[in-house]
């Protein structure tokens, strides 16, 4: 199978201003050049769904804007659906969707429906059929009612979800989402992450997702691509890495006090500690010996046993060393 | 074309839009214009009362002179300007990746994304109603086949001017704001209201050359008040708009590479 995407050794550096001098600034500029995004290499297959991971200023949003073709690469080699993104083929940007968190893509000051009716003019889509798909997108997403309000006006929810229509209106082949569902609510969380699901798994939409929100990636994503430093470290099926730290377990024991001496145990290692209660992290073969022992010299209230959550999987591979 | 069209007609319609929705917000601009106006009126007024002709223009020809510099800037600066001047912010603020992913020219968009049609008509009819009736239009040597020639050079002088615009604001992708630059050509419009024939030879070349800012208003009203060649100077003005629109595509090309699209 042909991937969708291929990124090859690519890099992406930016030069920052160094002498700020108003007269010496001006006739000796001087640069220091910091590399965003550093050799960085990985296959995206059709249909997958992606999150791309990394602590804030890894390079993911580097990566995401020249893959859309937004930024120049100053090395490597990126394809998207067969072309090279900056050349920003029209059949290459209708094939592809961007939805920013933190950005508003659709007119401030105009209705969502305006904006639609100029992205059905741009995206070329037939009139009936753009118009069915506002329809079921907005009933999906219980938005009928601000269609006609101007976007200024909207919650930051509902503004979301009419960015993630508009994102989507012409059906693109690969659809990149840079923190998707950022400062929404439970509930609107649930609605996209379902959504994108849905349209993964039933149009074959290919999904990149970054998110610093785990449970977007838990509910969303298949595959798993980690970088830190502008540098993979990781890329792997989730499950898989879940599974790698499922060898693992935390612990809490409860208490009216909790006793002295407890993270003393060998190969444990204390994960929280408070007043009442302790959490412990242990291998999974450790753990029965752990809580007997316990159990059997103080007087526990109760026991709650959980795997490592995927918010300590990340903190432990962005401190890792790169290799 | 045709899908061109159709989102020059999406985008008046968007502009319509907006524009309407704070319709009482500008009614202001129609002061400051009516001011400009009256002042530039009483001045050639003061003028003419001590001569009968200035660089070869009767008070009547530079009362038109005068009309057609308010319809270059109510279609250059009314209708076409803010399309350059909001660019800087978008730069700066990384709101252009939202144009480079539409799937048309991003010059196109950029240029053509906001036609604010009724704003301008609200703004400049007054003026150039009130320049219309002061005009003694049957003492104007004007006739069809100049008048063509002279819409032609004005049409050519409009792409020129936003050419000018455009590369003023391109040094925004590296410097990250660069509207006094932009600010500049607001001064150049001046050059608007003086005859062609009032610059030395020196500089009419220059003026229509390197820095072309004199052909869509002062070579217009020499050809359609036949003072200059029609044909000599439509094909001129063509050539120069022509040259003009290749540097901006090669510019924005180069400007794109640059663009660091400002991040979250």
């Amino acid at each position: 199978m042909e991937p969708i995407i291929e990124i090859k050794n690519f890099s992406k550096e930016f030069k920052i201003r160094t002498n700020k001098n108003i007269l010496t600034g001006i006739f000796n500029p001087k640069y220091r050049k910091v590399f965003a995004v550093n050799n960085l290499s990985f296959k995206v297959y059709e249909g997958e769904s992606l999150a791309f991971l990394g602590p804030n200023g890894s390079g993911k949003t580097t990566t995401i804007k020249a893959l859309t073709g937004l930024l120049f690469p100053t090395a490597g080699k990126l394809s998207v659906l067969g072309f090279n993104p900056f050349d920003r083929n029209p059949d290459f940007l209708r094939q592809i969707g961007l939805v920013m968190g933190n950005r508003a893509g659709l007119s401030w000051d105009l209705n969502a429906l305006q904006s639609f009716d100029l992205l059905q003019k741009i995206y070329q889509i037939p009139k009936k059929e753009c118009n069915a798909r506002i329809l079921e997108l907005t009933s999906l997403f219980n938005l009928e009612h601000v269609l006609n309000t101007p976007l200024r006006s909207v919650s930051l929810g509902e503004r979301m979800k009419l960015e993630l229509i508009g994102a989507i209106l012409h059906n693109p082949k690969v659809l990149f989402l840079d923190e998707p569902t950022i400062g929404l609510d439970i509930i609107s969380k649930k609605n996209i992450r379902m959504f994108l699901r849905d349209i993964q798994k039933r149009l074959k939409t290919t999904l990149i997702i970054t998110s610093h929100d785990m449970d977007d990636v838990e509910k969303v994503c298949d595959r798993v691509v980690v970088i830190n430093h502008g540098k993979k470290i990781y890329d792997g099926r989730l499950d898989t890495l879940m599974e790698n730290y499922r060898k693992e377990r935390v612990v809490r024991f409860y208490f009216e006090n909790v006793p002295e001496g407890l993270g003393d145990i060998k190969n444990v290692k204390i994960e929280e500690k408070k007043n009442d209660y302790i959490s412990l992290r242990v291998s999974a073969e450790q753990m029965p010996k752990l809580i007997a022992d316990i159990t059997s010299k103080h007087t526990v209230l109760d026991i709650d046993i959980k795997l490592v959550p995927l918010e300590d999987i990340m903190e432990d591979l962005f401190s890792k060393e790169i290799k | 074309m045709k899908h061109k069209i159709q989102i020059i007609l999406a985008n008046i319609k968007n502009t319509f839009q907006h524009e309407t929705a704070y319709f009482t917000e500008s009614w202001s601009n129609i002061l400051s214009t009516v001011f400009y106006t009256i002042t530039l009126l009483i001045f050639i007024n003061i003028l003419y009362t001590n001569i009968d002709t200035f660089a070869g223009y009767s008070k009547n020809e530079m009362f038109f002179i005068v009309f057609i510099g308010q319809l270059t800037f109510y279609i250059g600066w009314g209708i076409f300007a803010g399309n350059i001047e909001i660019l800087s912010d978008d730069i700066y603020n990384g709101t252009l990746d939202f144009i480079l992913l539409k799937p048309v020219s991003s010059i196109f968009f950029v240029s053509l994304r906001k036609l604010p049609i009724v704003s301008a008509i609200r703004d400049g009819l007054p003026n150039i109603l009130t320049i219309v009736i002061l005009i003694n239009w049957s003492a104007l040597s004007l006739n069809t086949i100049n008048i063509i020639w002279g819409i032609i050079i004005f049409i050519m002088g409009q792409i020129i001017w936003h050419c000018i615009r455009f590369i003023l604001i391109l040094p925004s992708f590296w410097l990250g704001s660069a509207k006094q630059f932009w600010g500049v050509s607001y001064e150049l419009q001046d050059t608007h209201n003086v005859p062609f024939e009032g610059y030395v030879r020196g500089l009419r070349i220059f003026f229509s050359t390197v820095l072309p800012i004199l052909i869509v208003n002062a070579m217009s009203v020499s050809v359609m008040l036949n003072r200059s060649s029609g044909m000599i100077m439509t094909v001129w003005a063509t050539l120069v708009a022509i040259v003009f629109l290749i540097i901006i595509n090669w510019l924005w090309k180069i400007s794109l590479r640059n663009y660091t699209s400002a991040t979250s």
